[in-house]
């Protein structure tokens, strides 16, 4: 008999629209309800950390990941964690990192929050399960 | 302690299956998903222990017209999917 009520945290490290990772990520997470599981904390790790453009526009006829993480973020209330390294040098910056480096407008906005590793050993040790969806 | 490894990437682009022949023991699980099922659509060519549950994720197979090979791979849902990983005590992904 499996465990019922556990907290799980997913990393995604796949890049958005060209690896399957996220799709598979966003699946996985919204298939957990179902048996009694929630989805607490994603964490966007490596290229993965484009799932938090937040000017992300594609065609109305495919799947929008960003609402697809932002409805995650409001039925399961997961934090969407971002890595603040692998963000900022591919151009994925808050508010105040948009200021602090120069530039007009953020690219990364709420409910993304960037974050440190140590947020992912949090994760990693204060929930059940940690699933890793692979670029 | 059970683990699922967790397979995203077609046998002919990686050689991750070789390797965790020497790292899966008894009891454990092991999935395809995504391009992972392409290695469904026969018996391993690795050795592997006795024991070890073989699945593919059956959405992933049938976006890729995998049918597996029912004599060595069972076949789950996404559902079957977070049952396994809630089964057992760790997941793994190799990639």
């Amino acid at each position: 008999m499996a465990p019922q009520g556990l907290t799980y945290a997913l990393m995604v490290q796949g890049a958005p629209y060209s690896q399957q990772a996220s799709h598979s990520a966003l699946r996985f997470a919204e298939a957990l309800p179902a048996q009694g599981h929630r989805v607490a904390a994603v964490f966007f790790y490596h290229d993965g950390v484009y799932n938090a453009a937040s000017m992300m526009s594609p065609p109305q006829d495919e799947p929008h990941l960003l609402e697809r993480w932002r409805a995650l973020h409001q039925v399961q209330q997961c934090e969407l964690l971002v890595c603040v390294a692998s963000a900022i040098r591919r151009g994925l910056l808050d508010e105040s990192e948009a200021k602090r480096h120069g530039h007009s407008h953020p690219t990364l906005e709420a409910p993304f929050e960037l974050t440190g590793l140590g947020q992912l050993m949090h994760a990693a040790l204060h929930y059940d399960r940690l699933i890793t969806f692979a670029p | 302690m059970s683990t699922l490894h967790l397979i995203n990437r077609s046998p002919f682009s990686t050689n991750v299956l070789h390797e965790l022949a020497d790292a899966v023991s008894e009891g454990d699980h092991i999935l395809l998903i995504e391009d992972g099922v392409y290695a469904a659509f026969g018996a391993p060519c690795w050795t592997l222990p006795e024991g070890i549950s073989l699945w593919a994720l059956q959405e992933d197979c049938a976006s890729r017209g995998v049918t597996p090979s029912s004599v060595t791979w069972g076949t789950m849902d996404m559902a079957g999917f977070v049952a396994l990983t809630a089964s057992t005590h760790r997941t793994v992904s190799w990639f």
